[in-house]
């Protein structure tokens, strides 16, 4: 009895609980004082810059990485392509918990939770693009949860729901290209209504294109990431089919994100030829822009391209990361570090050590809940019970 | 006016000297259409660098 009781404690104590446990603690006290003392007591945001971090990060970045659900499932299910059928499940758990986690880090920036329906069904501001981006969220997030059920039905044992959950997988499939068709898109076209305030060579008129086509390699690149960190940590959980497909699923993304970043770097070209913005390319704003297309768009392409053709999964995975970072990079240049860039330094924005608290707290959540679901549900394996299913 | 307005933004902000807005079309139009051209020709070569090694 005391040897089990020891047992317990030291699998509690573990590394990954200690530091989870300590950043969730720090996280529920800033949400106390976010909730009780205001916006203004916990964050640098002013009337210069309404929009920081939890914006910039929590959910342009939340909303770009969660795209490798639509990306696996319409590979998977609308081009046939069953060899990345394996990679489905973690992908769309890892979108799920994205936007659930995009919703919940919107409850910090716009207060009120109990209001949250009001934009969908009290009052509908059916001309702005942030209803638009709401009502799609809303509904992908709805879509992206049933799409998640029959692991946590397979799970609990519920064989007639899953049935009757897995004869809609093609239709949410559908249903989930058309919204994150829209809504990556549309949260690229929100800068669009700022051309004074984003520096030109971010601005264009082809901003939502690039939010879209940039989301298609971010979420394979989150997929082969994330699938990196499952191998490393939950190695355990995964059976012989995820196993062998996994190399599949890392050289058949890593080329397919290779020549989608290829032609990001085209567009983006095209992009500063239009509004001929050549010049600014030799200034100080410039140069950073050329470290995030050519440092963290060509570079990893070239390098995505190299390993897919020498069958190499180490370039790609590391490809992968280096990716994500450019994906990070984009979208907090676009929402925070490019915009306002005309302001003198003083009024510029710069996150509070709260807001980074806030954003690593909600990161950690989850983390967490991911490693709780895929240590217990049929994510990186195959239900014993249903295998002749796939 | 508003011409005027555009060429003297146009003229200041680019160092390049565009005295309508139809110069400034043709001049970035021109630039866009050859990188467009070189797109075209370039992803082809390079999607075939990327799988002539497959089985």
């Amino acid at each position: 009895m005391t040897k089990d009781k020891t047992i317990a404690k030291k699998q509690l104590f573990t590394p990954f609980n200690v530091i989870t446990g300590i950043i969730i603690f720090i996280g529920v006290i800033i949400t106390i004082l976010r909730f009780t003392r205001g916006i203004g007591a916990v964050t640098n945001l002013d009337n210069n810059n309404p929009w920081g971090i939890w914006i910039g990060f929590d959910l342009m970045c939340g909303v770009a990485l969660a795209a490798g659900g639509y990306v696996t499932s319409s590979a998977c299910y609308i081009f046939g392509l069953k060899k990345f059928h394996s990679a489905v499940r973690p992908a769309i758990l890892t979108a799920f918990l994205g936007y659930a986690l995009v919703v919940f880090a919107l409850h910090y920036d716009v207060g009120r939770p109990w209001r949250l329906p009001y934009p969908i069904f009290y009052s509908p501001g059916t001309s702005s693009l942030l209803f638009e981006v709401g009502l799609c969220v809303f509904l992908y997030l709805t879509v992206l949860f049933i799409e998640w059920t029959p692991s946590a039905f397979e799970w609990l044992g519920f064989k007639t729901l899953r049935a009757w959950v897995m004869r809609l997988t093609l239709v949410l499939t559908i249903f989930g290209v058309v919204l994150s068709t829209l809504h990556q898109s549309s949260l690229g076209a929100l800068f669009q209504i700022a051309p004074s305030k984003l520096h030109p060579l971010w601005y264009s008129g082809y901003l939502h294109v690039y939010f879209f086509i940039s989301s298609m390699f971010a979420g394979m690149s989150m997929v082969i990431f994330e699938g990196t960190l499952a191998h490393k940590w939950l190695h355990d959980k995964m059976d012989e089919t995820h196993l062998a497909e996994s190399e599949g699923v890392v050289l058949g993304f890593g080329k397919a994100a290779s020549f989608i970043m290829m032609g990001d770097v085209g567009i983006k070209l095209i992009g500063i030829a239009v509004d001929n913005n050549w010049h600014y390319l030799t200034t100080g704003w410039g140069l950073w822009f050329l470290v995030e297309l050519v440092g963290f768009v060509l570079f990893p392409a070239i390098l995505y391209g190299m390993g897919s053709r020498e069958k190499n999964t180490t370039f790609i995975r590391i490809a992968a990361f280096w990716t994500v970072l450019g994906i990070i990079l984009n979208r907090l240049n676009i929402s925070v570090i490019a915009f306002n860039y005309h302001l003198p330094s003083a009024e510029r924005y710069v996150p509070s050590f709260l807001e980074v608290g806030t954003t690593i707290f909600i990161v950690t959540v989850g983390v967490v809940v991911y490693k709780f679901i895929a240590t217990r549900m049929p994510i990186l394996h195959e239900h014993p019970a249903y295998k002749e299913h796939h | 006016m508003n011409i005027l307005l555009i060429k003297n933004i146009i003229k200041k902000e680019n160092g390049m000297e565009f005295f309508t807005l139809h110069d400034f079309m043709t001049y970035s139009k021109g630039i866009t259409y050859l990188i467009m051209g070189a797109i075209l020709v370039f992803m082809p070569i390079y999607w075939l660098y990327l799988t002539d090694r497959d089985d």
